[in-house]
């Protein structure tokens, strides 16, 4: 125990202390985040529509006043407006609503609300649309009439904190801890073409414990990594996630170790760090365009798609968009933990036997 | 005494390259052992051999009781080990690497103590890849006598040390043995192991082609001594009477120094006669000097070669 603590302080401040490899690990995550924040973050309809109105100092038209500028951008005129205002854009429809007298509206035979629209606008053709359902309503309330049909709206996702890059945020994260697992097996290359592991192999340090301080700090890492996306998609997009911090944790933990799993099995393959680093870019460039983490699946080819079902990274990335967003995914909770966890079993039996420390 | 290393028919082969071919020594406890031989030699791949890191083609090996091969564990925990160019965690201090090695073993020595030992105070808190070539050796060596272990096997221990580092680790390697230490070194400096070698093996081409204490095989190899002496009224009649004197088998004269070598086999029977010769003749002689042949002609004689700093 002595040891591991020793060991791992020391891959620590040795971690530290090489400015390239912070910078990388920590770094390259919120390269990421700003990357796709911009290009993906776009807003969900929140699109302000200004309603000019003629008239409104009426009484009786208080609560329409009321309702209307809760959700669109009320601007009163007098009778002598121009239709200019409606040319311009200034406002997308013009509302010239007649003096109700409340005591007259029964005998009244009808009244007439003049809506002024640019056909040729489509924000105005859409609200003019809105408007007389509106008003339907409005007479409803003033006459007393009760009607049998109301719609109600229930969505069926928690559609307002989903956007395209909440979407691709788990794929951001799936590709970071992707990467730091595979990438993390080049430093034990690293290591053995600089023949540290020669010159600890001389002490009774165990070659176990080495193996476990790394991996340790690895799973640290993955866990500053995974903050690190949150609160700067946080802070810098708004973007906030849903789901059981505790099963994010844990899918996290799961993920890191079967991508350093994997990582060490395709180490044994080669000799030197070069061959190593080119041949976990192209793996993790493959997993990254055909896992579906950032592109979805039914956009690629049809001969590629049995592709993405023997890629780990397309269960992790579907397990990760679950537990963070609440969403349904591609694969069951259930299938993305035991492919993950065979595939965690599977490449260490194999790593275990392939391994060579020199 | 008793041996702690048992080496017998040792043998290691890289495909057909023997690098080292069946041979065989012991070293006793508490004492310095050298092993001396040229670049290639086999000196670092016994080493190896005798740690564990490398496996043997043939050969039987005991330290301390044990066989690297089978109990490796056990073995790494009472030796101390320095490689000839170790390699460390580049962004660590010179106190933080003592530090980790020194919790790898159950007993060790205090980093401070033996930062004291080798001199390095002064560079404890430096990170190890701003250090000098020898400072860096200086740290490995370090790291081997921290262990505390009952073995401290030195791979070249003083290769690229200036004159006062090399002092300090000789000054150090003479107090391990003080405390009980067995110490296991490897050099290629004749001076290093005449001093501190209490024995040691040559070894060449994978072979071992001597053995004994320094001085044993310097009389074993070199039965003769040389007498050196400055006389500035020298004549031929002088000269064939130092030629006379008992023991001397050859007189050299050089001229240009009035100097004179008497190379004999009975040195203090020439020197009691060659002072009495002068006493009689009245002849003063100066600078008188007795010369014994040294490890470098020994191993000159030997090899039929000179080992040289460049080779390493």
């Amino acid at each position: 125990m002595k040891s591991f603590k020793s060991l791992f302080l020391a891959n620590v401040k040795q971690y530290i202390r090489d400015g390239g490899t912070v910078f990388l690990t920590l770094i390259f995550p919120i390269i990421l985040v700003v990357i796709f924040g911009f290009l993906f973050n776009e807003k969900t309809s929140e699109t302000a529509f200004n309603i000019g109105i003629v008239e409104a100092d009426n009484e009786i038209y208080q609560s329409v006043v009321n309702t209307l500028s809760e959700s669109f951008n009320l601007i009163t005129y007098d009778r002598s407006v121009n239709m200019e205002v409606l040319e311009n854009g200034e406002i997308d429809i013009l509302l010239a609503l007649p003096d109700i007298d409340l005591e007259e509206f029964k005998d009244k035979e009808k009244y007439e609300i003049e809506v002024f629209y640019d056909s040729t606008k489509e924000n105005s053709v859409i609200i003019s649309g809105i408007i007389k359902n509106f008003f339907l309503e409005f007479e409803d309330t003033i006459s007393g009439k009760e009607r049998k049909i109301s719609l109600i709206e229930k969505s069926i996702k928690d559609e307002e904190k989903v956007n395209r890059f909440n979407y691709l945020l788990p794929g951001v994260l799936a590709l970071t801890i992707t990467q730091l697992g595979l990438l993390g097996s080049l430093d034990f290359l690293s290591l053995r073409e600089k023949k540290i592991i020669k010159s600890l192999s001389v002490t009774p340090l165990s070659r176990r414990m080495l193996f476990l301080s790394e991996l340790v700090l690895r799973v640290i890492i993955a866990f500053v990594q995974t903050i690190i996306i949150l609160v700067s998609a946080r802070l810098l997009f708004g973007v906030t996630t849903v789901g059981n911090p505790i099963y994010l944790i844990l899918m996290v933990l799961l993920g890191a170790l079967t991508f350093t799993s994997i990582g060490y099995l395709l180490i044994c393959f080669v000799k030197s760090f070069v061959a190593g680093n080119l041949l976990l870019q192209i793996i993790i460039l493959i997993m990254m365009f055909l896992s579906g983490i950032f592109f979805p699946i039914e956009t690629l080819p049809a001969y590629l798609k049995p592709i993405t079902k023997v890629i780990p990274l397309s269960y992790f990335g579907d397990a990760l968009r679950q537990v963070m967003l609440g969403l349904k995914g591609d694969y069951g909770m259930h299938m993305n933990i035991i492919i993950l966890s065979f595939v965690l079993v599977l490449s260490s039996i194999i790593t275990f036997r392939l391994w060579k420390w020199e | 005494m008793s041996a702690c290393i048992k080496v017998d028919g040792l043998k290691k082969y890289y495909g057909d390259v023997k690098a080292v071919d069946g041979i065989s020594f012991e070293v006793e406890q508490g004492t310095i052992f050298g092993m001396l031989g040229r670049n290639g030699a086999g000196k670092t791949t016994t080493i190896e051999t005798l740690i564990g890191l490398t496996d043997r083609t043939g050969g039987h090996i005991e330290v301390l009781g044990l066989d690297p091969a089978q109990d490796l564990e056990e073995l790494k925990e009472r030796i101390g080990v320095q490689l000839q160019s170790p390699v460390l965690f580049s962004h660590l201090t010179v106190k933080e690497t003592l530090d980790l090695f020194a919790s790898f073993y159950e007993n060790p020595i205090e980093p401070e103590e033996v930062i004291e030992m080798l001199g390095l105070k002064d560079k404890e808190n430096s990170s190890m890849d701003s250090l000098s070539g020898g400072q860096f050796h200086r740290v490995a060596v370090a790291l081997a006598i921290i262990s505390n272990g009952d073995i401290i096997f030195l791979d070249e221990p003083t290769t690229g040390l200036d004159p006062q580092a090399r002092r300090k680790v000789w000054d150090t390697i003479a107090r391990l043995k003080e405390k009980g230490k067995t110490i296991f070194l490897t050099t290629h400096f004749m001076d290093e192991a005449e001093i501190l070698c209490d024995s040691l093996v040559i070894i060449d081409s994978g072979k071992l082609i001597a053995e004994g204490s320094p001085e044993d095989l310097i009389n074993q190899y070199f039965a003769e001594q040389t007498i050196e002496f400055v006389n500035s009224n020298l004549d031929q009649g002088l000269l064939q009477g130092y030629e006379n004197l008992n023991g001397v088998l050859q007189l050299e004269h050089y001229k240009n120094k009035n100097l004179v070598k008497l190379h004999t086999d009975d040195a203090s029977t020439t020197i009691k006669e060659l002072i009495d010769f002068s006493c009689k003749t009245g002849n003063t002689i100066e600078k008188l000097q007795l010369r014994k042949p040294g490890l470098e002609d020994l191993f000159l004689k030997l090899t039929g070669s000179e080992i040289k700093d460049e080779e390493f």
